[in-house]
C-alpha cells in the first residue's frame, strides 16, 4: 500500500461524514457534487455509506461464545422442529425475539403457526421470566380478535418458545387505508378491537403494547390482537422494576402509543389500554398520531391537537390525496368524535373513561346518534377538583385576603408551603358576604345561550362577571374596586394570574381615583397585587407594589400594627425568595418583633415569622440559628395546634430541611412524621405533601437511597403537575430535582428533557437567574454522562458566561462549571489542557469560602490526579488520590454517597483493591451511574466473578 | 479452569516487571511477555472453542479479564501497562481465533485455504471458521492504511473490551472511539463484500 490509499482513506471519510450530515434524500446528490468528476471515488464512497448504512450489527455480537440462535436466519433454522411443529421460514424479529413460520409434523391440522424464540442467551433471566408470563397470560384468552396460543416448551438449543396462531394480515391503519374505510367502518372495526381488549381486562390482563403493528387486519376484515409480550397479570410487581432491571433497552414499550403513566414508568391500569386505544382511534381516524409536545405534554394546562384540527392541518398533504374528502371528514368529526378521543387521551388516568367499554358504548351511542358522554370539562367539574385539591382556598370567600398573605409568605420561604389553617377571618364580613352573593348570582344568572356545549366554562362566567362588573358598577366604585378585587382573587386562584393581574389593577386605579379616604384599602390592594406578580413571577412589580404598601401603612398606621408585621413578612419573603438574603433579613426580623409584639410570643403569626427568619438564616449557611428559631415555632404550634395538623407538619419540615447535613436520620425521621400528618390531613395528592415528599427524596438521595429518591421525586412531579399545570414556574424546581436523580440512575434520556424543560420554564420566567444557571449546570453533567460532550461543553462555556456578570454570588456555580470543564477535557484525553484547567482552579477554590463543602477539593483532587497518571507520574498522583482519603476520613458530619464515590475512585487509582471492594457493594447497590465508576465496577464484576466460581 | 485458580505473586511481578521493561523499549520483554499472555489465553480459550456445547460459554471480556487476573492479579499496575496489557490481550485473542479458523478449514478442505466473499455480513455468523480468515485479512489490509482503526477494531471485536474500556485505553473520547468504529466497520464491510 502507498500514501495514495492513507490519503484516499482519508478523503473518503471526509466526504462520507459531510455526505451522513445531509437528509438522506439528498446524499446522493451531495456525494455527487463532492466527487466532481471522479466517478471512482464517487463509487467507492456511495459503497462506503452503503457498507456504513448496513453495518450497525456487524462485528458488534462478540466474537466468541455466542450462542443466539434467533440472530441466526434463513437455512440454518429451516427444519427445525418445536414440539409438534416444523419452521418453515422466517416471518420477522421483534423486541422479545424472532418469529418463524412453522408447520405441524403430523399433518394432523392444514393450517401455518408462528413459532417465537425469545433471545434467551442475550436477555437472561427477566426476560425468561418475563417469557414464560406471556405464555401463561396468552394461554388464558380466548377470543375470536386474540391470536391464540397453541403450544410453550423450551429446547436446549434454542431455549424457550411459543407457537400461536399464525396470522395473516396487515396492520390495522395500513388496513383502513388501503381499503377507504369510511368514518363509520373504522369505528366499528375499532370497537371489534376495544371489545378484545376489554376481553383481555375481564380476565386481569392489560396489553401494555396496543398499536397497529400488533393489531392485524385480516383478508376477512377481522381484526386480530397480537403479541401480549408485555402484557402482565394485574397485580404483580409493578411493571417498572422490571424496567429497571433490564435497563432502557429491553423497554418493549412503544413511546407513541404509550400512556403518560406508562413513559413515566409509574404503575400501569386497565386505564393504559384506554389511553393507547385512544392514541390508535385517534391514528385511525385522521392518519397521524396525537402530537404531544414532550413527555409532560397533555398534562393539565395544555391543550393537545384534536383530530378534527388534525385533519385540517392536513389539508393539501397526503391525507388528501386518499381520496377522502377532508373538509366533509374535518366536520364529521369535530365535536362528540373529537370529545371522545380527547377524553380517552386525558393526561390523568382516572379522568379517562372507566373502561374499555366505556369508550366503546360511547362509540356505539356515536353510531346510534345518541348524546355521548364525554364532553369538555366544564365549571363544576374543575370546581369541584379544585376544592378537592384546594380545599382550605375554597373555604370560603370570606378569608381571602389573609390566605393569601399566609399562602404567599409560606410560599416563599424556602420549602414554599401553604400552612396556616387557623381560622384568620378577619376581614370585614358583610362586605365579603356581599361580594360573595354577588358571585353566586354571577354563576346562577349566566347566560346559557352564550356557551355553544351546552354547559358553561367557568372562565365564560368569570368573563361575563367582569364585563357586567366594568359596565354597571360605574356609580359605586367603591364596591366596584372592591368586586374587582375579589374577581381577581378568583381568577387568581384558578391560575389565570394574566386575567387575576388586568382587574386587579383595574381596581387598584379605581382605589387611587379615589384618593386619601380609601388609603387603607388602596394599600391591601396593594398587597393582593403584589402577591398576585409574585405568585406570577413578576418580581419587579411585586417588590415596587409591596415598598408602597409600607410606605403607605407606615404613615397611616401605628408602627406596631399587625399590617406592618404583614408587609414586611411578605417583603422579606419577596427577597428571600429571591435569594437576596442580606435585604430580607431586617424586614424579617422586624415582622418578627411586632409580631411578637402584637398577637403575643405563642401565637400562630410568630411562628410564621420564625419560619421565614430561620429560612433566611439557613439560606445564608447560618444552620445554627435557623435551627433554634425552626424548633421555636414547632413548639410553638404543637402547643397551639395539637400534633395532627398540618402547620405542624409545616414546621417539622422546616426542622428536618435544617438537619440534614448533620442528621440526616433525624431529618428522614422528620419529614415522615410530617407525611403521616399530611396524610391524615390534607391528603397525599397536596402540594404540601409534593414538597414534603421531595424533600425526603434529597435525605435518601445523601444516604444514597437513589432509586427510592428517584421514585419520591416522580411521585412529587406528578403531584405539582396536577396542581399547577405544565409551565408554571414552581414545576421547574420539580423536574430539576427529578432530573438530577434520573441523571445519578443513568436514565439520561428522561434527565436531559427533564432539565431542558426546567431550564426552559426557568429562563423564561422572572426568577433569580442563578437558578436557571444551576439547571444548566445539571443539564450540562447529564449531557456529559451521556457523551454529549460538545454540548455538555456549550453548557459549561453559557454557564460561565453568566456567573462572570456577578462573580461574588456565582463563584460556587463557577468553580462546579470549571470543574466539569475539567472532566470533559480528561475525558477527552486532552491531558494538558484538563492539567492548565486544574491549576487555574486551584487559586479559585482556595479564594472561596468553603467550610461546609470540600468535594470541590475532592473533586480537583481526583483528575490531578489521573492527569499526572496520564504523564507517567504516578508517585505524585498518589499524593493527591490520599488527599481524597485524608479529608474523608477527617470529615465530620455523616459521609454521604460522593464522599463514598471519591473514596472508591481514589483506592482504585492507589491500587487498594481491598478497600475498594468493600466500598463499591455501597456504591452499587445505590444504582448509581457514573462514567468514571466504570472501569471500577468491571474491575469489581471481574473480581466478584472470579471468587465465586 | 479449576486448577490455577490463584496466581502465585512470582508470576504477577514478573508480568509487570515484563510490562516495564516493554515500556522501556526492551524488545525481548515483549515477547516473552506475549508468550506468556498467548499462553495463558489460549489455554483458556481452547476450553471454550473445542467444547461441544459450550453451556457457560466464555465472553471475550471475560476471557480477557480473566487472564489479566490469571497473569497480574491483584498486582498493583501502572494505567498504561494495564492499557499495555489489554491491547496485547486482544492481539492474542485475533491470533488464537485466526489459527482456529485456520485448522477448522484446514481439517475441512485438506489443507486449502480459501477466503471467502461475505454477501451478507449482517446475517452471517462470525464463528464461521471463513468469516474469521476473512476479517483478519481485511483488518491487516485496513492497519496499512489506518493503524488506529486496525487497533479499535482489533480491541473491541477479539478483545472484547466496551466502548468505554477501548476509549480509556486509547486515551480518547468515547464519541472517537464511536466514530472510528463505525467508520473502521464500515470499511471492512466494505472491503469484505468486495472480496
Amino acid at each position: 500500500m502507498s500514501d495514495t490509499d492513507l490519503n484516499r482513506w482519508q478523503l473518503e471519510q471526509d466526504i462520507l461524514n459531510q455526505v451522513l450530515e445531509e437528509p438522506e434524500h439528498q446524499r446522493q446528490q451531495v456525494l455527487t457534487e463532492l466527487c466532481g468528476d471522479r466517478s471512482d471515488l464517487r463509487e467507492a464512497v456511495s459503497e462506503l455509506l452503503a457498507a456504513w448504512l448496513n453495518s450497525s450489527h456487524f462485528l458488534e455480537q462478540p466474537v466468541i461464545g455466542i450462542e443466539d440462535p434467533t440472530m441466526v436466519v434463513g437455512p440454518q433454522m429451516v427444519g427445525e422442529r418445536f414440539g409438534n411443529y416444523e419452521i418453515v421460514g422466517l416471518v420477522g424479529h421483534g423486541g422479545m425475539g424472532s418469529v418463524y413460520l412453522a408447520k405441524r409434523i403430523d399433518g394432523t391440522f392444514d393450517r401455518n403457526v408462528a413459532i417465537k424464540i425469545l433471545r434467551s442467551g442475550v436477555l437472561g433471566q427477566e426476560m425468561l421470566r418475563r417469557f414464560e408470563v406471556e405464555g401463561k397470560i396468552l394461554a388464558a384468552l380466548d377470543h375470536a380478535n386474540i391470536a391464540k396460543l397453541l403450544d410453550a416448551g423450551s429446547t436446549p438449543s434454542t431455549g424457550p418458545y411459543i407457537v400461536m396462531e399464525h396470522v395473516d394480515g396487515i396492520p390495522i391503519d395500513q388496513y383502513v387505508t388501503n381499503h377507504k374505510l369510511s368514518i363509520k367502518e373504522r369505528l366499528r372495526l375499532f370497537r371489534l378491537v376495544a371489545d378484545a381488549v376489554e376481553h383481555a381486562h375481564r380476565n386481569l390482563i392489560v396489553h401494555r403494547d396496543l398499536k397497529p403493528s400488533n393489531i392485524l387486519v385480516t383478508g376477512n376484515g377481522e381484526p386480530k390482537l397480537l403479541d401480549f409480550g408485555i402484557a402482565k397479570l394485574l397485580g404483580s410487581t409493578p411493571w417498572l422494576e422490571a424496567f429497571d432491571q433490564t435497563k432502557t433497552k429491553m423497554n418493549p414499550m412503544t413511546p407513541r402509543y404509550a400512556s403518560p403513566e406508562q413513559r413515566k414508568g409509574l404503575s400501569i391500569t386497565t386505564s393504559s389500554d384506554v389511553y393507547s386505544l385512544g392514541v390508535l382511534l385517534f391514528k385511525l381516524l385522521t392518519g397521524v398520531t396525537p402530537d404531544f409536545q414532550g413527555e409532560y405534554a397533555t398534562g393539565p394546562g395544555t391543550r393537545s391537537t384534536c383530530p378534527s384540527e388534525a385533519i385540517q392541518r392536513q389539508t393539501g398533504t397526503d391525507f388528501d390525496k386518499t381520496g377522502r374528502d377532508s373538509v366533509a371528514w374535518h366536520k364529521a368529526i369535530k365535536g362528540d368524535l373529537d370529545n371522545i378521543v380527547m377524553m380517552a387521551l386525558r393526561h390523568d388516568p382516572e379522568r379517562r373513561y372507566g373502561s374499555v367499554s366505556a369508550f366503546s358504548e360511547d362509540l356505539d351511542r356515536y353510531l346510534k346518534g345518541l348524546p355521548v358522554k364525554a364532553r369538555q370539562e366544564t365549571f363544576w367539574y374543575v370546581a369541584s377538583k379544585f376544592a378537592k385539591r384546594n380545599a382550605l382556598a375554597v373555604a370560603g370567600f370570606t378569608c381571602f385576603v389573609l390566605l393569601l398573605v399566609s399562602f404567599v409568605v409560606t410560599a416563599n420561604i424556602q420549602s414554599r408551603r401553604v400552612a396556616a389553617e387557623r381560622d384568620r377571618a378577619e376581614l370585614e364580613r358583610d362586605k365579603a358576604n356581599s361580594i360573595s352573593k354577588f358571585l353566586v348570582d354571577l354563576f346562577e344568572n349566566a347566560d346559557p345561550d352564550k356557551s355553544k356545549g351546552g354547559e358553561l366554562t367557568v372562565r365564560e362566567v368569570l368573563d361575563d362577571g367582569a364585563l357586567r362588573l366594568r359596565s354597571e358598577m360605574d356609580s359605586q366604585p367603591e364596591v366596584k374596586a372592591t368586586l374587582l378585587n375579589t374577581m381577581g382573587k378568583v381568577y387568581f386562584l384558578l391560575g389565570k394570574y394574566n386575567d387575576a393581574q388586568a382587574v386587579l389593577n383595574e381596581g387598584l386605579s379605581t382605589w387611587r381615583e379615589l384618593g386619601p379616604v380609601s388609603e387603607k384599602e388602596l394599600a391591601n390592594a396593594l398587597e393582593l397585587l403584589a402577591v398576585t406578580n409574585q405568585f406570577n413571577g413578576n418580581y419587579a412589580i411585586a417588590e415596587q407594589h409591596y415598598l408602597e404598601c409600607l410606605q403607605i401603612r407606615q404613615r397611616i398606621l401605628e408602627p406596631l400594627h399587625r399590617d406592618i408585621a404583614s408587609i414586611n413578612m411578605n417583603l422579606g419573603s419577596l427577597y428571600l425568595f429571591q435569594s437576596q438574603y442580606d435585604q430580607a433579613q431586617p424586614y424579617l426580623e422586624n415582622a418578627r418583633d411586632i409580631a411578637i409584639e402584637v398577637f403575643g410570643p405563642d401565637h400562630g403569626h410568630v411562628a410564621d415569622c420564625l419560619d421565614a427568619l430561620a429560612g433566611n438564616q439557613r439560606a445564608q449557611g447560618h444552620i445554627d440559628d435557623a435551627l433554634v428559631n425552626y424548633e421555636r415555632s414547632l413548639a410553638i404550634r404543637r402547643k397551639q395546634l395539637g400534633e395532627h395538623h398540618s402547620a405542624v407538619s409545616y414546621s417539622l419540615n422546616n426542622v428536618a430541611l435544617a438537619s440534614m447535613d448533620r442528621n440526616p436520620q433525624k431529618a428522614a425521621s422528620y419529614f415522615e412524621q410530617a407525611l403521616t400528618i399530611y396524610e391524615k390531613t390534607i391528603g397525599l395528592d397536596h402540594t404540601n405533601t409534593a414538597n414534603t415528599l421531595f424533600n425526603l427524596s434529597s435525605v435518601d438521595l445523601r444516604q444514597g437511597y437513589f432509586v427510592e429518591a428517584d421514585r419520591l421525586r416522580e411521585r412529587a412531579l406528578q403531584i405539582q403537575l396536577d396542581t399547577f399545570g405544565l409551565d408554571h414556574e414552581s414545576i421547574a424546581e420539580f423536574m430539576h430535582g427529578l432530573g438530577i436523580s434520573k441523571c445519578y440512575l443513568g436514565h439520561y434520556e428522561a434527565s436531559i428533557h427533564l432539565l431542558q424543560r426546567a431550564y426552559h420554564i426557568r429562563s423564561e420566567g422572572h426568577g433569580d437567574k442563578n437558578k436557571s444557571q444551576q439547571v444548566l449546570f445539571e443539564l450540562s453533567c447529564a449531557l456529559f454522562q451521556s457523551d454529549d460532550l460538545n454540548a455538555a461543553e456549550d453548557g459549561v462555556c453559557e454557564v460561565l458566561d453568566v456567573c462572570a456578570k456577578n462573580p461574588v454570588r456565582d463563584a460556587k456555580l463557577a468553580i462546579k462549571a470549571e470543574l466539569l470543564r475539567a472532566r470533559i477535557r480528561l475525558t477527552q484525553g486532552r491531558n494538558n489542557e484538563c492539567d492548565q484547567l486544574l491549576d487555574h482552579l486551584r487559586l479559585q477554590i482556595a479564594s472561596c469560602d468553603l467550610t461546609d463543602d470540600h468535594s470541590y477539593w475532592q473533586s480537583w483532587d481526583y483528575m490531578k490526579g489521573r492527569v499526572l497518571n496520564r504523564q507517567g507520574r504516578g508517585d505524585e498522583a498518589k499524593v493527591h488520590f490520599n488527599a481524597i482519603l485524608t479529608r474523608t476520613q477527617e470529615h465530620n458530619d455523616p459521609l454521604t454517597l460522593w464522599d463514598r464515590v471519591y473514596e472508591a475512585k481514589a483506592y482504585f487509582y492507589l491500587g487498594d483493591y481491598e478497600s475498594l471492594q468493600k466500598l463499591l457493594p455501597i456504591l452499587r447497590n445505590s444504582g448509581i451511574q457514573d462514567r468514571e465508576l466504570d472501569p471500577l465496577f468491571t474491575h469489581y464484576n471481574l473480581v466478584h466473578t472470579s471468587k465465586s466460581k | 479452569m479449576e486448577s490455577n485458580r490463584r496466581v502465585p505473586n512470582t508470576k504477577a511481578q514478573d508480568i509487570t516487571r515484563l510490562l516495564n521493561d516493554w515500556q522501556n523499549g526492551d524488545k525481548q520483554a515483549s515477547d516473552e511477555l506475549m508468550i506468556k499472555v498467548y499462553d495463558t489465553l489460549r489455554q483458556m480459550a481452547r476450553q471454550c472453542l473445542n467444547s461441544e456445547r459450550p453451556d457457560h460459554t466464555l465472553q471475550p471480556t471475560a476471557l480477557v479479564h480473566e487472564a489479566y487476573f490469571r497473569l497480574i492479579g491483584h498486582q498493583e499496575i501502572t494505567w498504561k501497562n494495564r492499557a499495555q496489557f489489554f491491547a496485547i490481550a486482544a492481539q492474542t485473542m485475533r491470533r488464537i481465533l485466526t489459527d482456529h479458523a485456520r485448522a477448522c478449514l484446514a481439517e475441512k478442505r485438506g489443507g486449502q485455504l480459501t477466503i471467502v466473499s461475505l454477501q451478507d455480513l449482517g446475517d452471517v455468523s462470525m464463528q464461521e471458521p471463513e468469516n474469521i480468515v476473512a476479517l483478519h485479512v481485511a483488518l491487516d489490509a485496513l492497519a496499512l492504511i489506518d493503524p488506529d482503526k486496525a487497533k479499535l477494531v482489533e480491541l473491541r471485536f477479539f478483545g472484547g473490551l466496551s466502548i468505554d474500556e477501548t476509549a480509556e485505553l486509547m486515551e480518547t473520547s468515547r464519541a472517537t472511539v464511536v466514530r472510528k468504529w463505525r467508520l473502521a466497520k464500515a470499511w471492512l464491510y466494505r472491503e469484505l463484500g468486495q472480496t
